[in-house]
């Protein structure tokens, strides 16, 4: 029974990503809101333009840094701060 | 009150449409004719904002971009692209947008709007990271697209063609990978091979390859109709751009992947090549591509590329060109600079030889090709043949380049635009001429633009006109007129003035010169001038009639006299007259009619008719337009406020018609016909279609009013009026750029038309003269003034000028300025000047001299005036960049003299400015009648960095303004973080650091601090102040009310908001009420209850808020939200006032702008059958437009409005206006549920706009 919620909690956080359950860590949620964050200034143009005027950078490559942070959204924040 | 039934609602129009591009795209959108060659198309462009469509097209002959057509999507617009499906006779549009459908759009060619091909859903609305539709890319051949999401979901539609032409689209085909990231997507151009896309993609859960970059290869298997990864290689870590090469017939075929300091051709496992993406001398940040365009040409192609400076450079392939089965290798590739532009979202090529440069900040470009940069010998360039492999090209040293001046393009049009807005505000200039009796209207005055290319724009809606000649009268003019002398006669011979007591007869000619013998009574004023039939002319003064002939050979000669006196001591009072008839007014209340018989004699109709009161006015029609033999209709006002309109026919002369009561008496009245329709050539010139029969009304209380008169019937009807002035209103006809207009004169003169582009049919617009007042006006046109000319007189002054255009848009004038414009505070002095702070990252500022004395930095300040000359080249090539410097300063602006006082210049330490306000502080014991002196304070950090935050040093500098209006540093003080928000509180300094409330005072040192409050927020990011009441906004914990405590100098938190927005700005617009925007694009009032607000003003000390039990860890009360909406665009600032004159419409609205360029109002509604009525017609419009397919996403647009968080008490006035772009069937329907006619809906919703003059 706990082997066929595993698999159909496997087969629903593939379709849905961000799904958690009980086992869900503070980080894994923690970059789940972070990927969904920089995915939304990407996808809202307003919010990329003005990250980019501030930046002083082009939309083109403020929006590659923001995915490039999905990538370790949390432990790339870590890095960050000394 | 429920949220079904608000306390207050608002009516949202967007006056300026943002103007910040998502993508624009190319093509042959209308219908080319296959079978009538002669005719060629022009190419159209078409530029995506976030929100809306923008139809343009390329007049290749002037080198002009002509706006054809403007649709507001009502949903957020993602990617762009163009596609023609094979064999298919137009070029198509796809889009995605947050409705989760995949739009294919084509364009109408008989009434130009956009129609649906197809609305495929493929997700759920809204957008998710893994939502498809981030990235659109078309195969090469147009024979299937790939729509991909930031995160792991890819679909690949084939697109085809049936036998009616009609495309067709089939299901989707999935490539999804899961915790896959896409950072760019590119159709390959493979021929007729299988199509094939590569993307820019990194896991990032693969252990090994995490954050690794992959060019991955996606092969559409057309015969099995499936899709599958051929082919994936590594690609360095900055790789951001790609850009397809042209296959099959026409080249190697292949991809341009573009990273860092670095191009590569790549092609499955073909041979790679590389080159240095050359950089300028002297800069050594990174290189980057942003942009790029490959532009196919007959049996050749042309790339160009653009990097994140601007930089443009041109790409040559060389390769050997075999058979079209077998397309050839590649040779090597060389790189060459090209030229500099601003930096662009997208290039686009004509095939007319145009550029145009889709620009990401300020106004967009078209330039024109002069050549494509073949001829100079001495060009560098690099190329690929010496570069083996990658590490070789980042060895090379010699990657330098020297920046040249625009060469091989020239600029030839510019589409304005406003984007990025920074800050607004609405003031009224102060009078700068006292003699003047210019009632100036409220005007916006915007921070725009980035970097070298900002500026503080002055926003007008208003026209401009070219004054040719002024001179003085010898008295106050009444009126004046220009008259020929002869039908045949080209240009205008006299001038003729009226004064109170008497006329005066001016000839036109080379000199402007007294007449003496023209035969005109000089005695008593004129009332009338007409030339009337071939060789006449009748000058109506106050005692009668001169009917002078002139000799056809000698018009200088005495012309041949015939004299009408109406009964003794009865005066004429008004006339009007065409070029058959005259009809006067008398003083007794009676009519007289004249007509021209065969003989070009004046006969008087056997009947004069009395009025049932004083006739006011008079009006005839006109008969230039149509060659009728006379007008129609007489139009008679009367001092019963009543309009007659009478019948000049022979049959029913002077009898009456149709009778329209008024509400004030009619001052004036013009009876003209208006083109209402235009329909644009293809030469772009808007030809009028259809016309209609207008009488215009002016009032005596300042009211003008415009009725539509039935040309078989005489009757009035759909009238639409607007408050002008206060001054009775005077009108008179104008012909600009071969369209009838009415000049309306009262307080201000305006100028109505009918609008040629504008999103509603049949669009009336009241606009005023910029800069000018007159109290007539007449046409003028003489040799020297052939087009558009007028005469106008004021007071004793003539005026002859031109109205070259009547725009609908706004007239911008710009102020240009340093740096990025961060926030700007006016001066309270009334004298027109503003104090802006400028700032921007990532460069080293030009303007730091190396020679600085060390006295001047110690102060921490350099103030220099000088002009610096290189500031275009700036403007063209940007700041000189290194990472993490800072270029900042403190401007002067005089709004009055358009010009720059003074540049404050931060040089010390790396500063940057974010934060400034005006502020006086008053001494306390010199006792209370000192005046107080005042300061401008600006929060200033040193070595300041983003992502994370952080900085070296936080401080305020204090600086006294000069009587003059100019700076003077006085002090710095220290805090602990930056101060982002500040203001004037109480004759102290408030400011907002991190979540503490600081309140200081002047010292002689530095500032001193009074009082400190912190708060259970965040970031504080502004500060509004009212009385001892003190609102606050949180960069992500909304807004907060505090009350201030004089007698325990205490700030006490008593309210608070429910929900945690993002604030950018707010407003308070009055003592319990703010309006506020988030960083997310919506809109938001919230209100405090009286009982809280009370509470405030009843405890001087405070004690009960302070003691009062918290809710939920927060302040004792809750806001109400009265209003939401989203606007999209992020709100940059709040303004309450009018931006009419005056306040003759009534109440205060806001005005808004966002970022992206948007400028809105929200006007309250006042009356509750107005809210009904636009509640009932916003809810039947929304379904109505969904059906008849304006609402082309297909995303419902209560939803829309209810992105963020449900709409509330704020209707959708840009909505409402598309009323006008149903067809008949579906404007009856919704006006019959409303039980009204279209008309008068349509009545309602111009009145509406007409209340802000927009």
């Amino acid at each position: 029974m706990v082997i066929r919620e595993q698999q159909l909690y496997e087969n629903l956080k593939t379709k849905y990503i961000g799904l958690g359950n009980t086992d869900t860590t503070r980080e894994e949620w923690m970059d789940n809101v972070y990927r969904d964050t920089y995915a939304n200034m990407v996808m809202h143009n307003p919010e990329l333009h003005h990250l980019s005027i501030v930046l002083n950078k082009p939309q083109l490559l403020t929006r590659m840094s923001m995915i490039e942070k999905m990538v370790q959204p949390v432990q790339g924040q870590k890095q960050q701060k000394p | 009150m429920s949220s079904m039934d608000p306390e207050l609602y608002l009516y949202n129009l967007t006056l300026n449409k943002p103007f910040a591009s998502i993508g624009s795209i190319v093509g042959y959108f209308t219908n080319v004719d296959k079978n009538s060659q002669k005719k060629r198309k022009y190419q159209e462009l078409i530029i995506a904002t976030n929100s809306s469509l923008h139809l343009y097209r390329l007049n290749p002959n002037e080198g002009k971009l002509i706006k054809i057509l403007e649709h507001d999507c009502f949903s957020v617009i993602r990617a762009i692209d163009v596609f023609r499906v094979p064999g298919g006779s137009k070029d198509c549009v796809v889009l995605t947008s947050d409705s989760g459908n995949l739009t294919l759009l084509t364009l109408n060619q008989s009434n130009t709007k956009f129609e649906i091909i197809h609305n495929e859903p493929y997700a759920k609305t809204g957008l998710r990271r893994i939502t498809p539709g981030e990235y659109i890319s078309v195969d090469g051949k147009n024979r299937a697209m790939m729509i991909s999401a930031i995160e792991k979901n890819k679909l690949i539609y084939i697109l085809n063609r049936d036998s009616d032409d009609s495309i067709l689209i089939s299901s989707p085909l999935e490539a999804n990978k899961s915790k896959n990231l896409t950072f760019f997507t590119c159709g390959l151009d493979v021929g007729y091979d299988n199509p094939l896309f590569v993307s820019i993609e990194c896991n990032y859960e693969d252990d090994t390859n995490q954050g690794k970059k992959f060019l991955n290869y996606y092969q559409l298997d057309l015969g099995l109709n499936h899709v599958l990864k051929k082919y994936s290689e590594q690609i360095p870590d900055t790789s951001n751009y790609l850009l397809s090469i042209p296959g099959g017939a026409d080249g190697p075929s292949g991809v341009l992947l573009c990273s860092k300091n670095l191009i590569q051709y790549k092609f499955l496992n073909k041979k790679n090549h590389s080159i240095p993406l050359p950089r300028r001398r002297n800069a050594n940040l990174e290189s980057f591509i942003i942009s790029g365009i490959v532009h196919k040409m007959k049996g050749s192609f042309f790339i160009l590329l653009q990097n994140n400076l601007g930089d443009l450079f041109k790409i040559t392939i060389d390769y050997n060109s075999e058979t079209i089965d077998n397309p050839g290798d590649v040779n090597s590739i060389e790189i060459q600079y090209f030229d500099t532009l601003p930096i662009t979202k997208k290039l686009l090529i004509f095939k007319s030889g145009f550029l145009f440069a889709d620009s990401e900040n300020s106004d967009k470009y078209l330039y024109q090709f002069e050549k494509l940069g073949d001829d100079d010998e001495n060009a560098k360039s690099w190329n690929s043949t010496n570069y083996p492999d990658e590490e070789s090209v980042f060895e090379d040293e010699d990657v330098t380049f020297d920046i040249k001046s625009l060469d091989n393009l020239g600029l030839v049009d510019i589409l304005e635009s406003i984007n990025p807005v920074v800050d607004t505000k609405l003031l009224k200039l102060p009078k700068t001429r006292d003699d003047s009796d210019l009632e100036d209207i409220p005007t916006l005055y915007s921070l725009c633009g980035t970097g070298a290319r900002s500026s503080l724009k002055i926003l007008n809606h208003e026209i401009l006109t070219n004054e040719l000649v002024s001179s003085e009268l010898p008295a106050d003019a009444q009126k004046v007129f220009t008259t020929k002398l002869s039908s045949s006669d080209e240009f205008d011979k006299y001038l003729v003035l009226s004064f109170v007591d008497g006329t005066l007869v001016l000839s036109i000619g080379e000199t402007v010169e007294e007449v003496t013998n023209s035969g005109f009574s000089l005695a008593s004023p004129t009332v009338g001038v007409q030339q009337l039939g071939t060789n006449s002319v009748a000058q109506i003064h106050s005692n009668g009639i001169r009917y002078l002939t002139y000799d056809k050979n000698n018009q200088a000669a005495e012309p041949n006299l015939t004299e009408w006196f109406p009964p003794a001591g009865i005066k004429i009072q008004s006339c009007s007259s065409t070029s058959t008839q005259i009809i006067l007014g008398l003083s007794n209340r009676e009519l007289v009619y004249f007509e021209l018989d065969e003989k070009d004699e004046l006969i008087e109709f056997n009947q004069r008719v009395e009025m049932s009161a004083q006739i006011l006015s008079l009006s005839l029609g006109d008969l230039n337009a149509k060659n009728k033999l006379r007008s129609k209709f007489l139009a008679v006002g009367t001092a019963d406020e009543m309009i007659s309109i009478l019948s000049c026919d022979p049959d029913d002369c002077l009898e009456v018609l149709s009778t329209q009561l008024l509400s004030s008496q009619p001052s004036d009245l013009m009876i003209m016909e208006m083109a209402n329709q235009y329909s644009s050539g293809i030469n772009s010139e808007a030809i009028p279609s259809s016309s209609s029969l207008y009488l215009h009304i002016g009032m005596k209380d300042g009211i003008y009013a415009r009725v539509l008169l039935d040309e078989r019937s005489g009757e009035v009807s759909d009238s639409r009026r607007c408050v002008i002035g206060t001054k009775p209103v005077k009108l008179a006809h104008v012909n600009i750029s071969n369209q009838n207009m009415i000049m309306i004169f009262s307080s201000r003169t305006f100028i109505g038309f009918n609008s040629k582009m504008s999103s509603l049919a049949n669009d009336f617009k009241v606009l005023p003269l910029k800069d000018k007042i007159f109290t007539y006006s007449f046409n003028f046109k003489s040799e020297d003034c052939q087009e558009n000319g007028c005469v106008g007189v004021y007071r004793n002054n003539l005026t002859i000028f031109t109205i070259n255009e009547v725009a609908n848009d706004l007239l911008i004038e710009s102020i240009g300025l340093r740096y990025t414009p961060k926030k700007m505070c006016e001066s309270n002095k009334d004298n027109g000047i503003m104090y802006v702070i400028e700032s921007d990252y990532n460069i080293t500022s030009p303007f730091v001299k190396e020679d600085v004395a060390e006295e001047d930095l110690k102060n921490g300040q350099q103030i220099e005036h000088d002009e610096n000359e290189d500031v275009e080249i700036y403007q063209q090539f940007g700041y000189p960049q290194e990472q993490n410097k800072w270029g900042s300063c403190i401007q002067v602006v005089s709004t009055i003299d358009k010009s720059i006082l003074q540049t404050v210049e931060l040089i010390n330490g790396n500063q940057a400015a974010f934060s400034l306000t005006q502020c006086t502080f008053k001494k306390e014991d010199n006792g209370d009648e000192s005046e107080g002196e005042d300061y401008l304070i600006v929060g200033v950090s040193s070595n300041q960095t983003f992502l994370p935050n952080g900085s070296t040093e936080n401080c305020l500098l204090c600086f006294k303004i000069l009587s003059n209006g100019l700076l003077k540093f006085i002090h710095k003080t220290k805090t602990d973080s930056l101060p982002l928000a500040m203001t004037s509180f109480q004759n102290k300094l408030l400011i907002g650091l991190q979540n503490n409330l600081i309140l200081y005072d002047l010292g002689l040192k530095q500032l001193l601090r009074k009082s400190f409050a912190s708060l259970n927020c965040k970031q504080i990011v502004k500060i509004e102040v009212m009385k001892d009441r003190v609102v606050i906004g949180d960069i992500r914990n909304s807004i907060i009310f505090l009350t201030y405590t004089a007698l325990d100098n205490k700030f006490i938190p008593f309210i608070e908001d429910v929900m945690s927005r993002h604030i950018t700005t707010f407003k308070m617009i009055d003592y319990d009420t703010v309006i506020g925007g988030d960083k997310f694009g919506n809109i938001f009032l919230l209100r405090c209850s009286s009982e809280a607000s009370d509470m405030t003003v009843e405890d001087n000390h405070g004690t009960y808020l302070a003691t009062k039990e918290k809710f939920l860890n927060g302040a004792p009360y809750r806001l109400n939200n009265l209003c939401n909406f989203y606007l999209q665009d992020i709100p940059t600032s709040f303004n309450k006032g009018q931006l009419s004159l005056n306040s003759y419409s009534g109440s205060d609205s806001l005005i808004y702008t966002g970022l992206q360029g948007t400028i809105g109002i929200l006007l309250p509604m006042v009356f509750k059958s107005e809210i009904t009525f636009f509640v009932k017609l916003q809810n039947l419009l929304r379904e109505e437009l969904a059906e008849y397919g304006y609402l082309i996403t297909g995303r419902d647009n209560l939803k829309y409005r209810s992105y963020y968080s449900p709409t509330k008490g704020v209707i959708d006035g840009d909505l409402i206006e598309k009323f006008s772009m149903l067809n008949y069937s579906g404007k009856s329907k919704i006006s019959k549920i409303l039980d009204r006619t279209p008309k008068e809906v349509e009545k309602k919703i111009i009145e509406m706009r007409l209340r802000v003059y927009f």
